[in-house]
């Protein structure tokens, strides 16, 4: 086990190599100088003076100095400096993360509370009117887009009863009522997007479970249904179930990004839409490099985590 | 030194007095309406309120707290080093210029801004409340009386002094990142008493005073910021309306009213009228829209395209519209000028380009139906604009009207009879958020043209690698033939402008060499009088419009809304909105939902 988690290791590295020089170019290849969106694009530069700037800002060197420059910074706990902002990079990510963990710890627990009772009864009411509902329930989640949902939210609660999601975010540890009020409406959208999905996979594996020897005998023992669905069903149902939910990282940065320009979150979803509006390179690579090692270690977790909880899974 | 009636603000505010502000003003009586607009050599007084649109009869409302939405300005507070319209928009809370421009009274009862065309941009005291015109290149401006810095470590309320202007300036021309290129006619400012300072200019420069109002250059910081660059990049202070209390990058800044701002109003109360604000970053618009309605916004800008959903959730709301200081214009191949090259060689052809355009529909386009200007060569929302179609442009109104029949007449009799073949080029990668009309305008007007026989094949060029690229992009006049769509870079002042299109500069799209329009720039560049520049300004537009140099189009209204329980006596009219207008914005606070 140990020697599978240090050469799943050993991949972050060019993993994140990989994922860290596409981004370095292909956000160099958008259109736009970046010269002009910082300083101004009606400033009336000469050719001299932007290139004065360029210098200035680094973007005189050839991107692969420059990226170069940042990856070399990294390892030295540097994020670089904003293009922008003229500010350590490091320091906006450091209170920009934390939002963005809460946001998409609560959309995860959210997704959990709401796909797993109702994957069991899903199950266990199989073929009837209410496994039908909540199966069509779980396809609509999986189908209607967050950006749109969040839209209908912020639109129609507004047109109906002139209510509004909150303007102000404070911080969890200042204000806590007001922090979750702020989150909840963002975290559910983004929880009920993911649950669709957990929610049928719950179901097929209940299902399957539901349809083994040792139920059967759990049922012929004279156990209780409460003790057979949830000690010796749902324990069994959950290992896949889990796995999915760690595969859906991925899903909830993605969320994330979008929900959080729609209910102006300071998170990096909207730092890194921000940076890419204005090209604002270090930052992109920067939150870029985050996303892809969240990303990368849920996956190493889950994979760890995959073995921990069935032990007839051993890696080689 | 030249007599105080040639000072400028006297006869500025004199003749910002329009019928219905002098109607308005009426119950307070001539006595006060005379003391708003005595600044008269300026050394008795503060100046009561610099801004078109006084309180008048009506009791000011006192207090409350304006809440809006900000453009983020991403950690950057230094107007200087990072003059993007945002960044000195955000300043203009805070920090003075000498100068700034007049607002425009805002009147409930219209959506159009009551200031008449020829007072738009008007220079109005702001940290300076007087200056005089010693010779054409020496100025004495003098500061206001009780100009303090805000009342915060480490300038804690001290006087602004005239030394503090000059190191301002000498940061200006250290910290600007194109050099200071709009105030280069500035050879130095000086102290010049205890409370003045002198500009010396290197040559006669008309346009002056209305570059010290722009808040594109000449921010007055005080020495302890400019001298801190980690002061300067953490906090902003000035000597403006407002004190900075907090800001969070991406998240909001709240700020608290600057009890010392040198302003009163004509009753003696200080401005601004509100405690301060909270302005907070929403990106999304329709996120923004929802918190208005819901009475978390005092006021908000409303894209045309949500305007009518807009009015539905706001019936209450008090509306005004604006047009963006943009420009929307077609130009033409520098050959066509320098090499006599057909068939835009023949001023005929240009005017048929631009009778075949049909700007009503383009206006529809680009609105969404709400509305909008037909451009001059000065742009709807720009100094000294001048409406295409109105008396002052006689008879050549007539080439912003749609013709086809003339159009094909002109075609005809300048050889063309079976019209021509040509190009339309523009860029499709570059404005589609920030200028959204752009592109479908571009799709739109080769139909107009096909009609009156000019068939244009749309040609798209990538904004960065060809449009503009200083060596050789189309802006910059590389465009070979046909004709080009374009923006035209928004700059501080008309000289700026006609600078850049008609003389030796890359910006001069197609190379014109109109030998009087350059004079009339000449002159423009020397004319201290505003009223006389104004007139060369349109003496330019008459010639443009004769020779359709440029082919000015059309811009879309923007609108700007306020909650029925406030009232905002001044107008943005520029972003220098922090001092001209939000000072005079006031809230019932009896009717406010907090």
């Amino acid at each position: 086990m140990w020697s599978y988690i240090v050469r799943r290791v050993g991949l972050l590295v060019p993993t994140l190599a990989m994922v860290t020089v596409l981004v370095a170019l292909l956000v160099r290849l958008l259109p736009g100088d970046a010269v002009e969106i910082i300083i101004g694009q009606y400033t009336p530069l000469t050719h001299g003076d932007r290139e004065a700037v360029r210098r200035q800002l680094g973007l005189d060197k050839p991107w692969y100095e420059q990226y170069g420059e940042f990856v070399a910074g990294v390892f030295t706990g540097d994020w670089g400096t904003s293009l922008q902002s003229q500010q350590p990079i490091g320091r906006e990510l450091a209170r920009r993360l934390p939002v963005t963990f809460e946001l998409g710890l609560l959309a995860l627990i959210i997704s959990i509370v709401v796909a797993v009772p109702v994957g069991v009864i899903a199950a266990i009411r199989q073929d009837r009117w209410l496994d039908y509902l909540m199966r069509g329930t779980a396809i609509v989640f999986i189908a209607v887009p967050a950006f749109w949902l969040g839209t209908l939210v912020v639109v129609l609660p507004n047109v109906w009863w002139g209510w509004a999601p909150p303007i102000h975010y404070e911080s969890f540890f200042d204000d806590p009522l007001s922090n979750l009020y702020f989150v909840i409406i963002p975290a559910t959208i983004l929880g009920l997007g993911l649950s669709g999905s957990v929610m049928r996979l719950t179901r097929t594996q209940m299902l399957e479970v539901l349809r083994q020897d040792y139920i059967r005998t759990a049922w012929a023992k004279g156990l209780r249904e409460r003790v057979v669905i949830l000690r010796h069903a749902l324990r069994n149902a959950l290992i896949p179930v889990t796995t999915l939910i760690g595969l859906q990282v991925p899903l909830l940065v993605g969320g994330t990004v979008v929900l959080e320009t729609i209910f102006s979150v300071p998170g990096i979803g909207s730092y890194l839409v921000t940076a890419v509006n204005s090209r604002d390179y270090p930052v992109v690579q920067a939150v870029n490099l985050v996303v892809a090692l969240a990303v990368v270690l849920s996956n190493l977790l889950v994979d760890v985590l995959y073995a921990y909880l069935d032990p007839r899974i051993r890696y080689a | 030194m030249q007599t105080c009636e040639k000072q400028g603000w006297q006869r500025f505010l004199r003749r910002g007095l329009t019928r219905r502000q002098f109607l308005r003003a009426g119950a307070v009586g001539a006595a006060a309406l005379a003391g708003s607009v005595y600044l008269a050599c300026g050394e008795e007084s503060a100046p009561s309120t610099p801004v078109a649109g006084a309180p008048g009869a009506e009791t000011p409302w006192l207090g409350g707290l304006l809440r809006f939405a900000l453009s983020d300005v991403q950690g950057r507070f230094d107007a200087q080093r990072f003059p993007t319209f945002t960044v000195q928009a955000f300043n203009s809370f805070f920090v003075s210029r000498l100068l700034k421009h007049i607002s425009a009274p805002d009147d409930p009862n219209t959506e159009d801004l009551d200031l008449p065309p020829s007072d738009w941009y008007r220079p109005v005291p702001d940290l300076a409340k007087s200056y005089e015109v010693v010779d054409q290149v020496t100025y004495i401006f003098t500061l206001q009386d009780n100009a303090t810095w805000h009342p915060v470590p480490p300038v804690n309320g001290r006087p602004v002094t005239p030394d503090d202007v000059v190191k301002a300036w000498e940061y200006y021309k250290s910290a600007r990142p194109d050099r200071g290129v709009n105030l280069a006619a500035i050879d130095s400012i000086t102290v010049a008493g205890p409370r003045q300072v002198q500009v010396k200019l290197s040559r006669p420069f008309g346009p002056l005073l209305v570059m010290l109002a722009s808040p594109s250059d000449l921010w007055i910081y005080p020495p302890e910021a400019t001298n801190n660059p980690d002061l300067l990049n953490t906090t902003l202070i000035g000597s403006g309306p407002f004190i900075l209390r907090s800001y969070q990058q991406g998240v909001m800044a709240k700020a608290d009213k600057n009890p010392n701002w040198w302003a009163t109003d004509d009753r003696g109360n200080r401005l601004p009228y509100v405690d301060g604000f909270e302005a907070y970053v929403i990106p999304d618009k329709n996120n923004e829209i929802s918190q208005f309605t819901a009475g978390r916004l005092e006021t908000m800008t409303v894209p045309s395209e949500l305007i009518d959903v807009f009015r539905r959730q706001n019936p209450q709301a008090i509306i005004t519209k604006n047009i963006a200081n943009l420009l929307t214009m077609i130009f033409f191949p520098p050959a066509a000028y320098e090499a006599n090259q057909p068939p835009f060689n023949d001023p005929r052809v240009r005017q048929a380009v631009s009778l075949a355009i049909d700007r009503e529909a383009l206006i529809q386009l680009a609105s969404g139906g709400t509305g909008g200007k037909k451009h001059n060569l000065l742009n709807a929302g720009f100094i000294w604009y001048v409406d295409p179609e109105g008396p002052e442009m006689g008879d050549l109104g007539q080439f912003f009207r749609r013709d086809v029949q003339r159009a094909r007449q002109l075609l005809a009799a300048a050889g063309y009879p079976d019209g021509i073949d040509t190009e339309l080029h523009y860029t499709a990668n570059a404005y589609v958020t920030a200028v959204p009309y752009y592109n479908p305008m571009a799709e739109a007007l080769p139909a107009m043209l096909r009609e009156a026989g000019i068939r244009a094949r749309l040609v798209n060029h990538d904004y960065q690698s060809e449009w503009i690229n200083p060596q050789g992009g189309i802006f910059f006049g590389g465009l070979r033939s046909g004709m080009a769509f374009a923006l035209e870079t928004p700059v501080p002042h008309p000289w700026n402008q006609f600078t850049n299109q008609f003389s030796d500069n890359p910006r001069n799209h197609s190379r014109i060499r109109d030998p009087e329009i350059l004079r009339l720039i000449d002159q423009l560049g020397q004319e201290t009088d505003f009223d006389r520049g104004r007139a060369l300004a349109l003496e330019i537009q008459r010639i443009n419009a004769r020779n359709m140099y440029y082919i000015p189009l059309v811009g879309p209204y923007g609108f700007t809304a306020r909650q029925p329980y406030t009232r905002a006596y001044a107008a943005p009219t520029s972003y220098g909105i922090g001092s001209e207008s939000t000072p005079y914005f006031q809230i019932d606070t009896s009717r406010q939902r907090l």
